[in-house]
């Protein structure tokens, strides 16, 4: 299946990656009253939308569940097949962003349907890890985040920041929509950090900057930066 | 005299096997429900779709993809779309759209959100929207 030959539309841009850990809840400061709520689903995930305010009408890219923060995520970017049975109805009749997946099972899934809702990147062949720089294909990296930031290069972003890219537990947390039944373990998190130090290289060699806006990030090969800074240098 | 049964030599086994394995693709090949899609079991072993087909290792079949379980999705390969009823009422999924602005220039709007960093020639616009669409 040929993959979407993206086009630039964020030439030399800023892209914001908002991956699945909660460090960004205490970036962007949630009052953790508000977290609780959501973690018990007593509120919903967009109810944390106006604390992100910075974001709102920039190039936003949603990994997987993010793309229920609010209707200012450009992209939802996701590859576990799971994922996409739970959140199907949500993702194509609430969300009404670009869809982005390098999973084909999920392409064979929609296309039966007559009508093409979601993008699809396909895995470079022995390209495991990196940034593909092939037109319509992806390093699928074996994370959803890390697919993400190669989607970025694609539409054409210049600086990259991550959020919740965090690959530890935050106050014995691992993720923002709260935990899988199966819990992080460390050889999970060796194994998606497996992909970052060749995203790193690619992305020198590629000219783009990747910035981790979590200074506590278990990922170190991009510089690390605080929301405070991320605001400053933007707002330039 | 009883009757001894000896085992197949290893040719007539290949032999065998084969017919075995035509047999399956001509009678499910031939199996009359053209509207639906058709699928080839990439896994190992046999599989029962939810409406009760058995499906043997690599061989090809009918299905709605509602039979199939979603843990064994990774193990089909699509061989011809077919029709499917949609889950989903076209109007009832949210899409990218191309907006006109007030100096004549376009946007891509996700909602009320501008995709594009910059303002879109119309043909530039009109390419991004055929994009999300071509194969």
């Amino acid at each position: 299946m040929k993959g979407w030959r993206a086009p630039n539309i964020w030439r030399g841009s800023a892209c914001y990656i908002i991956g699945g850990g909660p460090s960004w809840l205490q970036q962007f400061k949630i009052p953790k009253q508000v977290i609780d709520k959501v973690r018990v689903n007593k509120e919903p995930i967009s109810i944390y939308s106006p604390y992100l305010e910075f974001l709102h009408g920039k190039h936003v890219i949603g990994v997987n569940g993010a793309f229920q923060l609010g209707s200012w995520i450009s992209v939802c970017a996701f590859m576990d097949l799971l994922w996409f049975e739970e959140h199907e109805a949500k993702l194509l009749k609430e969300f009404s962003g670009l869809r982005v997946t390098t999973n084909e099972p999920i392409m064979e899934k929609t296309y039966i349907r007559g009508k093409k809702h979601i993008q699809y990147f396909a895995p470079e062949r022995n390209k495991i890890h990196g940034i593909s720089e092939l037109e319509g294909q992806c390093a699928q990296n074996g994370n959803s985040g890390a697919f993400a930031i190669n989607v970025a290069y694609h539409l054409g972003a210049k600086r990259i920041y991550l959020f919740g890219f965090d690959m530890n537990l935050t106050n014995g947390a691992s993720h923002f929509h709260g935990e899988y039944t199966d819990p992080w373990t460390d050889t999970i998190i060796n194994t998606h950090l497996r992909c970052f130090p060749e995203i790193a290289r690619d992305a020198k060699q590629l000219g783009i900057q990747i910035f981790n806006v979590n200074p506590d990030s278990q990922i170190t090969c991009f510089p690390k930066i605080t929301l405070d800074e991320v605001i400053r240098s933007e707002e330039k | 005299m009883a009757r001894t049964r000896r085992a197949p030599l290893e040719e007539e086994e290949v032999k065998l096997n084969k017919a075995v394995e035509d047999a399956k693709e001509i009678v499910q090949e031939a199996t009359p429900v053209p509207s639906l899609p058709k699928w080839q079991f990439i896994g190992g072993g046999t599989l029962q779709l939810k409406d009760g087909q058995l499906i043997d290792s690599g061989s090809f079949f009918f299905a709605d993809p509602s039979v199939i379980s979603t843990a064994f999705m990774d193990l089909m390969r699509l061989i011809e779309p077919g029709e499917v009823k949609p889950k989903y009422e076209d109007n009832e999924i949210l899409d990218v759209q191309m907006v006109k602005r007030e100096d004549g220039l376009f946007d891509i709007q996700a909602g009320d959100t501008v995709l594009n960093e910059a303002p879109l020639q119309e043909g530039d616009a009109n390419n991004f929207i055929a994009s999300l669409t071509s194969e």
